[in-house]
């Protein structure tokens, strides 16, 4: 009798433990087959299969993540982040969730909970310089460059070279009207990348700030060559153009964008 | 990629079909115009229709098959110019639009097509030729002056461009590009009274005319009316809220305002 039991224990345990394996190699099949359609950007037909494999599994976080990028990818940004929030119910480590959940607030121009979010990010590594970054560029987005500051000194503690903090610092000292500090700090930019058109349109604004009309006409003319299909330097020696009162330059340089 | 295939091949049977067709047609005729003309001009049709359809690699090989047949018809040089801008072969465009222009001296889409495409490439010298070429074809035509216009502000020749202008709003008093073009041409004389006048009425003729609000606002702060050209550049915004001019404007009229962080803004979001 006892031995009867046993068999029939034994025999519903490895029926069990069969169907949870089944079940989670379906969800993986599943998930494979939804990111078979999203690469196709097939992003509709991949929600079904992400959604077949949450069913199989309703823990398998991937699946919440991949599903959630699809909607990201269909601007359905509010379902995105309902189902970022479930993948992070699952774990709430989840870097990629995480990831996810600031670029949707960030396409909804919802910058505080994406600084949120990104701050949440850097918690979970705070030795990854991107993610202290990252932080910082919600942190202006949102308007606090005071806050942004102290998240780009957290990247620049990492790497003293990296110049995308540079170059975001050097424009939350312009934007707290530090003029000659973010001065400094573009051609600090420039002497490590001096390809980096951004820094050197950022210089010219700077000094064009500090009313050196002439010098920033250089600055411009310089960002320009950098990328001559860019068109923001230009306009920007338009104007330092009409500031210093060569208005045939101006509407010639104008005329032309 | 699969139905691109299909549609590939089945342009490829069409071309195949209609080529044998017309060869038959061909021998058919025994009056009219030349057998090679027809089939220049069938070719060219043919080629038209693939490139309303973005075809454009197999829009350039009826192209080519129409020239073939008749190399002096002009319209299949124009199209097949089209064709290769489409493929961003800027040079090879330039040059079928020589060839049209020889092929048809009077063409005005030609010459307007190569005016164009020497503006593309900066030459506005040879822009400006191709543009006095159209003017002179059909002066009638307010359009083409606009062009000529253009071409010329871009050089920095303002009077000459003035007088073209004057002749498109002589043809068309409501026509609010070149009143607007004229009003740069009072902003590059430093009259800023004179352009903010002829702004005005471009504006009065479409409210909505954001290149006339950002001149607007190019013309206050030419006058130090730096918080006027903040409303200006504002309301070329309300238009459209992410053009460039407009943003870059507004973000130097703030920064000589001393309003910086609002200048660093848009700086972020240009």
């Amino acid at each position: 009798m006892k031995q009867a039991v046993l068999t029939t224990f034994n025999t519903l345990l490895v029926i069990v433990l069969f169907i949870t394996i089944s079940q989670g190699e379906e969800a993986d099949y599943y998930d494979w087959k939804g990111l078979k359609s999203y690469a196709a950007k097939d992003y509709s037909d991949s929600i079904i299969y992400f959604d077949m494999s949450i069913k199989q599994d309703p823990g398998y976080i991937d699946a919440w993540i991949h599903k959630a990028d699809a909607q990201r990818s269909l601007k359905d940004y509010n379902g995105s982040i309902d189902t970022y929030k479930k993948a992070l119910q699952i774990d709430s480590q989840s870097k990629a969730a995480w990831s996810g959940l600031i670029e949707a607030y960030a396409a909804l121009d919802i910058y505080s909970l994406a600084a949120e979010a990104a701050q949440n990010l850097r918690q979970i590594d705070p030795t990854r310089k991107d993610y202290w970054l990252r932080e910082g560029n919600m942190r202006q987005m949102q308007g606090d460059y005071q806050a942004a500051l102290q998240s780009y000194q957290g990247a620049l503690e990492i790497d003293s070279q990296y110049r995308d903090a540079l170059y975001r610092k050097g424009i939350s000292l312009l934007a707290l009207g530090q003029r000659q500090e973010a001065e400094g700090i573009f051609d600090q930019v420039l002497d490590i990348d001096p390809g980096y058109r951004q820094a050197a349109n950022a210089k010219g604004v700077t000094v064009q700030s500090q009313g050196e009309y002439e010098e920033a006409v250089e600055l411009f003319e310089n960002a320009s060559q950098m990328d001559p299909s860019w068109s923001q330097p230009r306009l920007n020696q338009v104007s330092c153009l009409i500031s210093l009162q060569r208005m045939q330059e101006a509407m010639t340089a104008y005329a032309a964008i | 990629m699969r139905f691109i295939s299909i549609s590939a091949l089945a342009v490829g049977f069409c071309l195949a079909a209609v080529c044998s067709l017309w060869g038959a047609a061909a021998a058919a005729s025994v009056s009219g115009p030349s057998p090679g003309q027809d089939a220049a001009i069938y070719m060219d049709r043919l080629g038209t229709k693939l490139s309303s359809a973005a075809e454009h690699a197999l829009a350039l090989e009826c192209f080519n098959e129409s020239i073939e047949h008749n190399s002096s018809y002009a319209d299949a040089w124009l199209h097949r110019a089209n064709s290769e801008k489409a493929l961003k072969n800027y040079n090879a465009s330039r040059q079928s639009l020589q060839r049209a222009v020889q092929a048809d001296g009077r063409s005005a889409a030609a010459w307007s097509a190569l005016a164009d495409s020497f503006t593309l490439e900066k030459d506005y010298e040879n822009a400006s030729a191709a543009a006095s070429t159209l003017t002179e074809i059909d002066p009638g035509n307010k359009a083409h002056w606009l062009k000529k216009a253009s071409i010329e502000q871009m050089r920095g020749d303002f009077e000459a461009a003035g007088e073209d202008l004057d002749r498109a709003i002589g043809i068309d008093p409501k026509y609010k590009e070149a009143i607007y073009r004229k009003a740069l041409c009072a902003l590059s004389a430093s009259d800023s009274h004179a352009a903010l006048q002829l702004l005005d009425q471009a504006i009065a003729i479409d409210p909505k005319y954001k290149q006339a609000h950002a001149a607007r606002g190019m013309a206050l702060q030419a006058q130090g009316d730096y918080e006027g050209a903040v409303r200006a550049f504002d309301r070329a915004l309300q238009i459209d809220a992410k053009w460039a001019p407009a943003l870059s404007g507004k973000m130097n009229a703030l920064l000589a305002l001393g309003r910086d962080r609002e200048a660093a803004d848009i700086l972020l979001r240009l």
